[in-house]
């Protein structure tokens, strides 16, 4: 019930964002020229000021030194000035003699070096932005996708062990994404979620292992799970904790009626119900995706299941 | 979005009539895009501007001409993460005003279009910048969610975590009038 009233509030938004959507207005288009112009123009190169600004820092506390402790050292000498010769003779050499107060003199003083640098660092920054993006996508399949195949079908009259059979018989593939990814050592993640919470995520082979702390009461578990399948990462968003996995499905898995994940906590081992896989017209990879949320706050999980 | 890869692949070697060509047919998706996410016209069009900029820079690098969309969405929604929080250093916040610039053309339910707009656009504004970007990628452009987790270079699982829960906020939102 609570499902069909997603589907539907989903539709319904989606129906009013396009006929508004519709109604914004387009400015006049800019001349393609324009576009033209502004690539052919030279980049000015921005020293970033935070850089920058540690190295004026470190020259202002040579300076400081420099003046500082002599002035100091008369003061505390009955000397006061920099009349005094050795006091004049001190502020010269005694931060130079210093080998840190002669690295950051150096550095200081290079002016050429650090602006070479800086620019160096731009350039690199530059590259990094421009380059990768146009080759991010050297093989994408499909840029446009039509809205059928966007939509995730409900799954009533298709079963998930259909679609899967009819993907693997019609594209002769078999476990398309297993294999040497490096997934079977044993590692576990700790992470401090705030001042009350800590998590521990126990990666072995094809399943993942969840425990949450409550440190603010002595260590006590608030909850604790497995669930079957690969880890791909996870993240924090200051109220659930996410966890993605997947579960690589191939044809022999089906006919063994093994496709499924599995997952598990102190109320025993079940299999992810097959109504809540989302099943997309357009199978690619045949896999199962998960994402698995726990709120931080009250240790309650989700586990949420697409087929790619 | 969609384009002519014959356009795409044209503009790859350099053909700038091609590229003015794609230019023109792409505007329109990329301007409302730069909108929604940062919410002022002027900011938008520069985005746009800057966009297609770095898009004629790159293009002849695109072997797939099929990928132009996704490459053009990514190189935009990252520019628009940049402006965003510039809009936000500026102002302290920051809204989706010139979304509801145009009212609907059916006079009879002007009043009524118009606060389902302002509605439906105080709803996106109370969206982070992610979530208002998945959400006009996979609404308004029909993208899968693998697609925008490639495009925003995130993993599958956080989107489609990210849009349950945005879908979640806009039915809290929203739900009343839906309901009603």
């Amino acid at each position: 019930m609570a499902e069909h009233e997603d589907f539907s509030f989903e539709h319904e938004f989606a129906e009013k964002l396009k006929a508004f959507d519709e109604n914004i207005k387009i400015p006049e288009i800019p001349d393609a020229q324009s576009i033209f112009d502004k690539a052919e123009k030279p980049k000015t190169k921005v020293i970033p000021f935070k850089k920058y600004s540690r190295y004026a820092a470190a020259a202002a506390a040579v300076v400081l030194i420099a003046v500082g402790l002599p002035i100091m050292a008369g003061a505390l000498s009955g000397e006061i000035g920099l009349d005094n010769m050795a006091a004049q003779e001190f502020a010269v050499e005694e931060p130079m003699a210093y080998p840190d107060a002669e690295t950051f003199a150096d550095q200081v003083n290079d002016r050429s070096d650090i602006v070479a640098e800086v620019e160096k660092d731009s350039d690199g920054f530059r590259e990094e932005d421009d380059e990768p993006v146009a080759e991010y996508y050297p093989s994408y399949a499909s840029s446009s996708v039509s809205e059928d195949e966007k939509v995730y079908e409900p799954q009533e009259g298709v079963s998930l062990k259909s679609v899967l059979y009819k993907y693997f018989v019609n594209n002769s593939v078999n476990n398309p994404v297993t294999g040497g990814n490096g997934y079977d050592d044993l590692r576990t993640v700790e992470e401090e979620l705030n001042k009350k919470r800590r998590i521990e995520i126990t990666v072995e082979e094809d399943s993942v292992s969840v425990v949450l702390y409550d440190t603010s009461s002595g260590d006590e578990i608030i909850n604790a799970f497995w669930v079957e399948g690969h880890y791909e990462g996870s993240y924090f968003d200051g109220k659930y904790y996410v966890i993605n996995l997947y579960n690589p499905v191939s044809q022999e898995d089906i006919e063994n009626d093994c496709y499924l994940p599995m997952a598990g906590d102190a109320n025993g081992v079940y299999t992810i119900p097959e109504k809540t896989v989302l099943i997309p017209e357009k199978i690619t990879e045949g896999a199962i995706y998960l994402f698995v949320e726990v709120d931080a706050a009250t240790g309650e999980y989700n586990i949420y299941a697409n087929l790619v | 979005m969609k384009v002519n890869n014959e356009l795409v692949v044209m503009a790859s070697k350099g053909d700038k009539n091609a590229f003015s060509d794609l230019y023109y047919s792409c505007y329109k998706d990329l301007y409302k895009f730069a909108l929604y996410s940062v919410g002022d016209a002027d900011s938008a069009a520069d985005v746009v501007s800057d966009t297609f900029v770095e898009i004629w820079k790159g293009i002849g690098k695109l072997r797939d001409p099929n990928s132009f969309c996704p490459w053009a969405f990514r190189i935009l929604s990252t520019k628009c993460k940049k402006e965003i929080s510039e809009i936000i250093k500026r102002r302290g916040t920051y809204n989706l005003d010139d979304l509801i610039e145009t009212p609907s053309m059916d006079l009879d339910n002007i009043e009524e279009d118009i606060a389902e707009s302002a509605s439906l656009s105080a709803a996106l504004s109370k969206l982070d910048g992610d979530e208002r970007m998945m959400i006009i990628l996979s609404v308004l452009h029909g993208y899968t969610n693998r697609e925008i987790a490639d495009m925003m270079g995130k993993p599958q699982g956080t989107v489609s975590s990210k849009l349950h829960r945005t879908y979640a906020k806009l039915r809290e939102m929203l739900g009343g009038e839906n309901n009603g």
